[in-house]
């Protein structure tokens, strides 16, 4: 009759069901024969009164109790059966539930539509081709990143607060969130790619323009999990980029080809919204929801990581002008290796799981969690590793894949996948802090001059990768980090 | 400042005023008989985002949904000194429900864990690797028989979750001038057993269901592991037992819930039982049986209501007198549709699918019994049920199962039959079947027993005065007597004739002449 807060979990399932007596069954004592009929459930019990509550909702009496068994009340019942069978203590039903089980397919689809955007680059670099600009890098160079940089930074707290709302099942409040956020920052990264470009780099503008509405509409379309959409759109540019392999296509076909999937992206990510009955969106009521300021360390993680993907890609360009190959392979393979990161970072939390489920002790637990990150991380090395080989054999005219490069690339890749994982177990302050203070390291380098991209990108990542391992070792040892 | 009765702190736990049931219905039927009394009601809910489903009247002055899940404010975890302090506590704590040779005593815990709490630290603290530890240190002791059960770290992190967001309304602070009525065992005393220990605010306990009891049943076939289970079950026998001991009074609603309050430790010159009450104005004598001999029940579709009891002892009646039906009204509850189909194919197979009718969920509950020749009750489990006090006050004659408070609900007028018992539930109904004399004359007895001793008003009142009582103000009411032990009350209420003459339910019965 009274509430209780697991409600959802009790119901006909709890009942308890005490076998019927069967009529040929003719004890000597009555009390055996119910100790051996309830033997399971008594067996399991951990106090006398459990054992009672279950005779009660059986239906029993304390007067069919004093007649049949010849005990005062359910209670006096309860100890006589509870004392009568030995414990045993039954393993939870059926398999262990995997909270943490991810579609491997569905991780690739993720990767995939991450990186399928920068075919865009590939497909508008005609249309943004122009002499170099007043820095010397290749015309658009600052305007688009200006752009992408604050699109991917503000997208990235835009989803987690959508994912927030959505934690708290509140999906109305979620799309209200991605309503306002997302146009918000179309507007705001097209402003700043504006602001940014300089005489003669109107189209690199209007390039970016396109590209923050892209970014708006893929961060509904992820954040409402509406990944297959994204893939669709995307479709018919990659289909003209693989194209401009073998064809030179003329301006006006390629400029048709970037804007259908941008008009494809938004159309989708308008019908998903429209799909979402409209809500308060949370603000107009008292009751709590995420807080505005929680999303601020997720933006800032994404600025980091953000500006370490595009310093492996462009670092070269900044620093040797724009006759300079930009590393593609490198950034291709950075962008694609998040999907089967995703994944591992789930592998990693199930193995995790399985390990506080088999160990006794917190040393031993530790120990299990040391051994899973390795065989995780090493994991996503060798994927990184074999998308970057992959990618510089097939990329037309790419940089070439020396040993420097590589480990740069690779400690790049280990930053990358510890600080995902550390922000997946709510450290993301610290994994932001790292990742931008990396960032900001490699951004000062280029800006003074002190010392080369080749160099100064591997030797900032891997001290970037030493202090993060210390901190995932710190705290992921610790079995309360792993609170489900 | 001491309290005037006229503020009440109510305390709730998963029911009102977000869910709909019985003991909802009763909280908002107690706030609307008393528009003298401000009410604060304090509601202990999951994700404190459920909405209100009922509609509060204006002397509730205030609702707070306390959620015990949801992320809690980062607070500095306690350091040096402190730690220790608090690791000393949470141990001694854990002791007193674990190793009840250890000597450490609960309710000195809890009070101590519900000062850190109030200042905010309680659930950073519980969250700590060191109060993990504490926890795998002591459940492994080789005395206890939880070691035997190899109880893993998961185990542990569950166990200390589960105790970190249950002991959450330790944190929530009450009026001072208030009087605190927690409306269930359990959690929902938790924040008046911290407000009676600090600030001297009177605590009164009402128990409708036995929350222990269900928290048993609740865990027994549940997810959590045997340690889980045992941790948490322990800390629920050892709170509803400072609560008994606590609280200063204790209203069950029926005189069988004592035996759990007695069992728990509750002094006997503390309880106090106040019978629910229904308003016969709302469900007035239902008039002449139904042309068609009909069976009525009334409730929710679920297993705990056994059905299938009611099913077979309809089939038996049926054998003797074919053209009875049963109709049953009220809902399938989510993830109870299984159970619809269960009954269903037990009609079947008995061959009497076509005099059953399921009537789902109707407005007028009241027209519900009045579809019955007799009205039925076949649950395994009752507190004291509003559907056979309602039926009652229609004047109808009821046949149901000895269960809880059913029987000193139904006295002399209906019959009572043991659960679980097919033949004795048909034999019972047949007997009123066959008696139209009798049948009628056990109906205008059970009306005229609820007009006597359970109305809503008499139920109402009772709480109105208790309150005054708690709260130390002198007698409202020169002749005070315990509310609701119905034998002793006769002469009270003859003496309170001319006070209940003004309610209108009266006027009805002096026209309708069935009660004197």
């Amino acid at each position: 009759m009274s509430g209780s807060l697991w409600l959802g979990k009790e119901g006909q399932d709890t009942l308890p069901f005490i076998p019927r007596q069967r009529p040929h069954a003719v004890a000597a004592d009555p009390i055996d024969e119910l100790a051996d009929r309830m033997e399971e459930l008594i067996a399991a019990a951990v106090h006398p009164d459990e054992v009672a509550a279950i005779l009660e909702s059986d239906g029993m009496t304390d007067a069919h109790i004093r007649t049949t068994y010849g005990r005062q009340d359910s209670f006096e019942l309860a100890e006589d059966l509870y004392a009568r069978v030995e414990r045993r203590y039954p393993s939870v039903a059926g398999p262990a539930a995997d909270p943490w089980h991810a579609a491997l397919p569905a991780c690739l689809l993720r990767g995939l539509v991450f990186a399928l955007p920068g075919l865009a680059y590939v497909l508008g670099a005609p249309l943004l081709a122009g002499p170099p600009d007043r820095f010397g890098l290749p015309a658009g160079t600052v305007p688009l990143l200006a752009g992408a940089v604050t699109g991917w930074v503000w997208n990235q707290g835009l989803s987690h607060r959508a994912y927030a709302w959505l934690g708290l099942g509140d999906r109305p409040a979620a799309a209200a969130a991605l309503r306002t956020g997302a146009p918000l920052g179309a507007v705001l990264s097209a402003l700043v790619a504006l602001a940014a470009s300089g005489p003669g780099e109107l189209s690199a503008a209007g390039f970016a323009a396109g590209q923050a509405v892209y970014l708006a509409a893929a961060t509904v379309l992820l954040a409402l999990g509406r990944e297959r959409d994204l893939l669709v759109a995307l479709l018919p540019m990659t289909a003209g980029a693989a194209a401009t392999v073998a064809l030179d296509l003329p301006d006006l076909l390629r400029t048709a080809l970037l804007l259908l999937p941008l008009a494809a992206a938004t159309a989708f990510a308008r019908r998903a919204l429209s799909g979402v009955p409209g809500g308060d969106g949370g603000a107009a009521d008292d009751r709590p929801g995420p807080r505005l300021a929680a999303s601020v360390p997720y933006a800032l993680f994404g600025l980091g990581t953000g500006v370490l993907v595009l310093y492996a890609a462009v670092g070269d360009v900044f620093a040797d002008g724009a006759g300079s190959a930009v590393a593609a392979p490198s950034a291709v393979a950075l962008t694609l290796s998040m999907g089967p990161a995703e994944w591992l970072l789930y592998r990693f939390r199930s193995e995790s799981l399985a390990g506080l489920r088999a160990s006794t002790t917190a040393y031993g637990f530790r120990k299990a969690t040391a051994n899973t990150i390795a065989v995780c991380l090493g994991g996503y090395l060798v994927i990184l590793f074999a998308l970057t080989v992959l990618g510089t054999l097939l990329w037309p005219g790419a940089p070439e894949l020396g040993a420097l490069r590589l480990t740069g690339l690779l400690l790049t890749g280990m930053v990358l996948w510890t600080a995902l994982l550390l922000q997946s177990f709510g450290a993301v302050r610290s994994a932001a802090a790292v990742c931008c203070t990396a960032g900001g390291v490699q951004v000062l380098a280029l800006a003074t001059g002190a010392g080369h991209p080749r160099t100064v990108g591997p030797v900032v990542a891997g001290v970037a990768a030493v202090v993060l391992a210390a901190l995932v070792g710190a705290l992921l040892g610790r079995a309360t980090a792993h609170r489900v | 400042m001491p309290s005037s009765g006229r503020h009440v702190t109510m305390l709730t736990e998963g029911t009102y005023p977000h869910i709909h049931g019985g003991v909802s219905t009763w909280c908002d039927q107690l706030v609307r008989g008393m528009p003298e009394v401000d009410f604060n009601v304090l509601a202990l809910t999951g994700s404190g985002r459920e909405p209100v489903t009922w509609e509060l009247p204006p002397n509730v002055y205030r609702h707070t949904a306390f959620p015990l899940w949801g992320t809690v404010p980062a607070r500095r975890p306690l350091l040096g000194k402190e730690r220790r302090r608090f690791i000393d506590v949470y141990e001694r704590f854990l002791l007193s429900m674990l190793d009840p040779e250890s000597g450490c005593d609960f309710t000195q815990g809890l009070y101590a864990l519900a000062r850190l709490a109030r200042a905010g630290r309680l659930s950073a603290a519980m969250r700590s690797e060191a109060a993990l530890r504490s926890l795998m240190w002591i459940w492994t002791m080789p005395h206890l028989q939880i070691a035997a059960a190899r109880p893993t770290v998961h185990d542990a992190l569950t166990a200390t979750d589960l105790l970190e967001h249950a002991l959450r309304p330790l944190a929530a602070r009450l009026p001072e001038d208030c009087v605190a009525h927690a409306v269930s065992s359990g959690l929902a005393t938790l924040p008046a057993l911290a407000a009676q220990h600090f600030d001297g605010v009177p605590f009164l306990l009402t128990e409708h269901g036995i929350y222990l009891r269900e928290r048993y049943l609740g865990y027994r076939t549940g997810e959590q592991s045997w340690p889980v289970k045992s941790v948490i079950l322990s800390f629920y026998r050892e709170l509803n037992s400072m609560g008994y001991r606590q609280a200063d009074l204790i209203t069950p609603c029926n005189q069988y819930n004592r035996r759990w309050e007695e069992r728990g430790g509750a002094p006997v010159d503390r309880i106090r039982t106040v019978y629910n009450g229904v308003d016969p104005n709302l469900f007035p004598h239902a008039g002449p049986d139904p042309a068609v001999p009909t069976l009525s029940w009334c409730g929710r579709v679920d297993p705990i209501k056994d059905l299938e009891t009611l099913i077979r002892a309809y089939a038996m009646v049926r054998a003797e007198l074919p053209e009875v039906r049963l109709r049953l009204f009220g809902p399938v509850p989510a993830g109870n549709a299984d159970y619809r189909t269960r009954l269903e194919k037990l009609a079947a197979e008995l061959g009497v699918s076509d005099g059953i009718s399921y009537e789902g969920r109707i407005s007028d509950v009241a027209s519900a019994y009045a579809a019955g020749s007799v009205v039925m009750l076949s649950s395994i489990s009752e507190g004291f049920p509003f559907s056979l006090i309602e039926a009652m006050s229609c004047g109808r004659a009821t046949v149901s199962t000895d269960v809880g408070g059913v029987r000193e609900a139904v006295g002399d007028a209906g019959l009572v039959v043991p659960p679980r018992e097919p033949a004795l539930m048909a034999e019972a109904t047949l007997a009123l079947l066959r008696d139209d004399t009798y049948r009628t004359e056990l109906g205008a007895r059970a009306r005229s027993r609820v007009v006597d001793q359970f109305t809503l008003h008499r139920s109402v009142d009772g709480f109105r005065r208790i309150y005054l009582e708690l709260a130390g103000s002198p007698e409202p009411v020169p002749r005070y007597a315990p509310v609701a032990e119905p034998r002793a009350e006769v002469p009270q209420a003859l003496d309170d004739w001319t006070l209940e003459l003004v309610d209108p339910w009266y006027r009805e019965l002096a026209s309708d002449g069935s009660v004197w």
